[in-house]
């Protein structure tokens, strides 16, 4: 096991390099760099030349390259190109908090919605319950989600007068006002999360029909035991292991909406900061939350492959 | 069970067609939404009612007034031919001032105008003060409403099926192609090259889809990227307006832009099948035979994985089309004014909806959830029907597909 755990750890590392290198190698064949975009009207050449130089994009690529590996490999992610210098870890520490308690906030309303659901849906084939489910679970994977956001907050606004407290008011953390920072997340981790809850709607589903079709619960069923037990203590148990790698698997699928959906709650979150970091060439800002995002991504799924192995001892670690 | 009770005998095509029908009505339902996408999509110059970049000033209370001249310009006459005076008014449209000229019974709308006096009139207060403001609601001339510019919604929806039905299908060509590409070589010549191509995937899969996709467009999306210089000046893409898409050469390179961010997980599914249809005795018979590597892999590998590679192109276009409207919703796709969904939902659509005016970004939405919701049904029945197991047994409601 731990050798195992060992050696996905390892082959993180080329993965990462890969990761980063492309990034920086994508970003390097723009042509205009963050140096011109900052450059107003009326910029001379030297001022260009000035400005590049002092960004340090005047030097060789693999230099550019090498320095910000070693400075990330000792922590330092780098100071973003804009006017302001911040750097990233400052803003990091900013907004990972936004993120982070979106992202779990999606992963919680997404489990609650798909898995009960999908339970009903298994132990009652073919009835209304179980088409009014699968029909949800269709709709919800096909509505996009910024889509769905953007009428959340039109109706919201001409129905109810109701606007999320994050327009003109910005973030609050949850110890300063509970009630206010759900509000904040409410919708929008809700959005996020009912393509997540279809995709494992789905799966419970069909992985709990599956387990149900077991001998071992036909023998619960004939000592007698009540639906209760055998759906909950017998088969649910089982029936939840396949749907942990969805969940793994949609870390991916959650990172990519964060930045969507941040943009359109108007949360200043990891998303939107990468999102507008793209949008003014700010590499070493883009390169180091791309590296971000791609552990956490991969982090993940590592997570949830040891966590299949500790929940179904069958599996062998090889 | 007897082998003809396992596998049911086989029946007719049309009855079978038919009675898949029966069994799916949402694969009925998706073929429906899928066909309507495509035939609005080559259609829609004959479906749409109205121009869809072409602005509207008649609406509102503006509308009851005058009616224009000709759509191009921004005279009005008044209607009834009622003589209103001489005079001028000031009035706000779409964010700009601007200047109503009242002469006699044609009202003359001037635009770009910095600051203004206006000139008392009686027919000023008529008019309102948001006088030429073209946003409005739904009504039988306009069944979707229209949008800031007065543009027509349903004529923008409609277009808008063109540009995705395009877009989805250059970038799955595109992106499907070059996968099985490089999932044939990769995984039937194996060795360094492999290692090279799957290493590449790996790092190309650890991307957050969206990040990607987004990177790939910022990089190759540029007013001067070595990519479009190179389409525009050594390819015949066009540049101007084609099929009735303006500044088509944009379009076509975020269709490469998405068709290169899916290029990854097809290689890596291709490579899986090929790597075990390369150990069937047929393909030793090819080589024994004296069949070159190229000649096994194009003419005995690729028409066996034919079938998966359809299945994926089936299964990436829904994606591709919400990838377009992802990327446009985020600024970075489909330039202005072409009518895209994404697009409309973005800008100051969404500042109108923000504001309450729901219908310019709420219509080409439901457009988009009806394509996506259709093809997954269509892919779901297509799961539940493709799997012969469950031939004979199909719609029970029970286990698999959905």
């Amino acid at each position: 096991m731990r050798n195992y755990i060992l050696r996905r750890l390892l082959i993180l590392i080329p993965i990462m390099l890969g990761v980063s290198f492309l990034t920086f190698a994508m970003f390097r064949m723009i042509p205009g760099d963050a140096a011109v975009l900052r450059c107003q009207l009326g910029c001379t050449p030297e001022v260009l030349n000035d400005l590049r130089h002092e960004m340090g994009l005047d030097r060789p690529w693999y230099q550019q390259y090498g320095d910000w590996l070693w400075d990330v490999g000792h922590g330092d992610l780098g100071k973003s190109l804009t006017e302001s210098r911040l750097p990233v870890t400052t803003e990091l520490d900013r907004r990972l908090p936004i993120t982070g308690e979106l992202l779990v906030m999606t992963m919680i309303m997404a489990l609650l919605l798909g898995i009960p659901p999908g339970v009903i849906s298994a132990i009652r084939p073919g009835t209304p319950l179980d088409w009014l489910a699968r029909l949800g679970s269709v709709l919800w994977l096909s509505i996009p989600s910024f889509w769905l956001g953007i009428l959340v907050i039109a109706f919201g606004v001409s129905w109810f007068n109701w606007t999320p407290p994050q327009f003109g008011r910005g973030y609050v953390p949850f110890m300063d006002d509970p009630w206010v920072n759900l509000q904040q997340f409410f919708f929008p981790s809700l959005v996020l999360a009912l393509a997540i809850a279809a995709a494992i709607m789905r799966l419970t589903r069909s992985s709990l029909l599956e387990v149900l079709g077991n001998d071992y619960i036909r023998t619960a069923w004939s000592k007698g035991l009540r639906e209760r037990t055998v759906v909950m203590r017998h088969a649910l148990k089982n029936a939840l292991i396949p749907v942990l790698t969805i969940v793994g698997l949609q870390v991916g699928a959650l990172i990519g909406g964060s930045v969507i959906i941040e943009s359109v709650f108007n949360l200043n979150g990891v998303g939107k900061y990468v999102l507008e970091a793209i949008l003014r060439r700010d590499f070493f800002v883009v390169q180091s939350v791309v590296l971000l995002f791609a552990v956490a991504f991969v982090t993940a799924n590592l997570v949830v492959d040891i966590l299949y192995g500790w929940l179904d001892p069958r599996i062998r670690y090889g | 069970m007897t082998f003809e009770e396992a596998v049911p005998p086989r029946i007719p095509a049309l009855r079978r067609a038919l009675q898949m029908a029966r069994k799916h009505p949402l694969g009925v339902f998706g073929v429906v939404v899928v066909a309507a996408l495509m035939l609005t999509g080559i259609f829609a110059e004959l479906v749409a009612p109205y121009d869809p970049l072409a602005p509207n000033r008649t609406t509102k209370a503006f509308a009851e007034l005058a009616a224009p001249v000709d759509a191009q310009t921004d005279v009005f006459t008044v209607k009834d031919g009622a003589d209103l005076g001489h005079g001028q008014t000031v009035g706000i449209d779409s964010e700009e001032i601007i200047v109503l000229i009242i002469e006699g019974n044609t009202i003359t709308v001037q635009r770009g105008a910095e600051h203004t006096e206006p000139t008392s009139h009686d027919a000023g207060a008529a008019l309102g003060s948001s006088t030429v403001d073209s946003v409005s609601g739904p009504s039988a001339k306009h069944p979707f409403g229209t949008d800031r510019l007065g543009r027509d919604v349903l004529s923008r929806t409609i277009f808008g099926a063109r540009i995705s039905l395009m877009i989805g299908l250059v970038a799955i060509l595109f992106g499907v192609t070059v996968g099985s590409f490089l999932g044939v070589i990769s995984g039937y010549i194996g060795g360094l090259v492999d290692s090279v191509i799957q290493r590449s995937v790996d790092a190309l899969l650890a991307f957050p889809p969206v990040v990607l996709l987004l990177a790939i467009i910022t990089v190759i999306g540029d007013e001067d990227s070595a990519v479009r210089t190179f389409l525009a000046h050594h390819t015949p893409v066009p540049q101007g307006t084609f099929l009735g898409v303006p500044d088509f050469l944009s379009i076509f390179v975020i269709s490469l832009a998405i068709g290169l961010a899916v290029v990854a997980s097809v290689a890596r599914v291709v490579r899986g099948a090929v790597l075990s249809i390369k150990e069937n005795v047929y393909i030793e018979a090819a080589r024994a035979m004296g069949a070159s590597d190229s000649r096994i892999m194009w003419r005995h590998i690729l028409p066996n994985v034919a079938a998966l590679i359809v299945i994926l192109a089936s299964i990436t276009l829904p994606l591709a089309i919400l990838a377009e409207a992802a990327v446009s919703f985020l600024g970075v796709g489909v330039p202005p004014p072409v009518p895209s969904w994404g697009a409309d939902m973005t800008g100051p659509n969404r500042e109108l909806a923000l504001s309450g005016t729901w219908w310019p970004v709420f219509f080409p939405g439901l457009a988009l959830s009806l394509v996506v919701l259709g093809f997954n049904m269509l892919g779901d029945a297509f799961r539940d029907i493709s799997d012969p197991r469950l031939r004979g047994a199909l719609g029970s409601g029970n286990g698999r597909g959905l």
